[in-house]
C-alpha cells in the first residue's frame, strides 16, 4: 500500500475518533451511562494515538522510499478536496438557512436545532471534521479505482 | 471515472528491456509503482511529461509506447 493511501486511512480514522470524542464530550449523558461515556472516550483516545503512532512510524521507516507523492496522488487529492469543499459549502449554507428560519419564526412555530452561538460553534466544528472525512473517503475510493 | 482509450505497450516494453519491474520503471521516471500499475492497466492517463519520460526510458518514440484508440 502506498504511503499516501496509508496516510488517508490514518487521517480518516483519526478524524472519526476526534469527531466521536467531540460529540461524546458535548452531549449530556444520562447518569447510568456515565461509565460508558468514560470507556468510549478512552477507547477513542487510544485509537487517535495509534493513528498518530502509525503516521510517525511511516515518516521514520518509509523516508528512504523513492517517491512519496506523484501526479496521480495530486489528482486524487484534488478530487478529495473538491468533494470536501462542496460538502462544507452545502453544510454551511444549510446552517445559515436554518438560522434564518429560526429567526423568522422565533415565535416558536418552527423549532430548529440551532440555539445560540455555542450550538453554531459545535455545528461548524462537526462540519469541519465531516468535510475531512468526506475528503479522505473520496481519496480512498479513487485509490481503489485508479 | 471512465476507462481511458489510451492503450500502451509498457508491459511488453518492460519485458523486452531485461524484464524490468514496475518498481524499477517507477524509480526511473519518478513516480510510485502504483502509478505505473494504473497506467499499464489503462486506468490512469499520465501527463504528457510523464508519458515522454516513460518513452524516453525505453528509448522509443511516444507513439510506440502510447496509442490513442478511436
Amino acid at each position: 500500500m502506498p504511503r499516501q493511501e496509508i496516510l488517508s486511512w490514518t487521517s480518516l480514522v483519526s478524524s472519526l475518533a476526534i469527531l466521536i470524542f467531540y460529540i461524546i464530550s458535548i452531549l449530556d449523558w444520562p447518569a447510568p451511562f456515565n461509565n460508558l461515556e468514560t470507556e468510549l472516550g478512552s477507547l477513542v483516545i487510544k485509537i487517535f494515538f495509534l493513528t498518530l503512532f502509525i503516521e510517525i512510524g511511516l515518516d521514520i521507516f518509509k523516508r528512504n522510499n523513492t517517491v512519496d507523492k506523484d501526479e496521480r496522488d495530486e489528482l486524487i487529492a484534488g478530487k478529495g478536496f473538491k468533494n470536501a469543499y462542496l460538502f462544507f459549502n452545502a453544510s454551511v449554507a444549510l446552517i445559515l438557512v436554518q438560522m434564518t428560519l429560526d429567526k423568522l419564526f422565533s415565535s416558536g412555530l418552527i423549532t430548529g436545532f440551532m440555539y445560540g452561538t455555542a450550538s453554531l460553534f459545535h455545528a461548524l466544528i462537526i462540519v469541519l471534521f465531516l468535510a475531512n472525512i468526506v475528503k479522505q473517503s473520496t481519496m480512498l475510493y479513487y485509490y481503489q479505482k485508479l | 471515472m471512465e476507462e481511458t482509450r489510451i492503450e500502451n505497450t509498457i508491459r511488453k516494453l518492460r519485458f523486452l528491456n531485461g524484464e524490468m519491474t514496475q518498481a524499477q520503471l517507477a524509480e526511473k521516471v519518478g513516480v510510485t509503482r502504483q502509478t505505473i500499475n494504473a497506467i499499464e492497466a489503462a486506468k490512469y492517463s499520465p501527463s504528457l511529461e510523464l508519458a515522454f519520460k516513460i518513452a524516453d526510458t525505453f528509448d522509443k518514440p511516444l507513439e510506440v509506447v502510447f496509442q490513442y484508440k478511436k
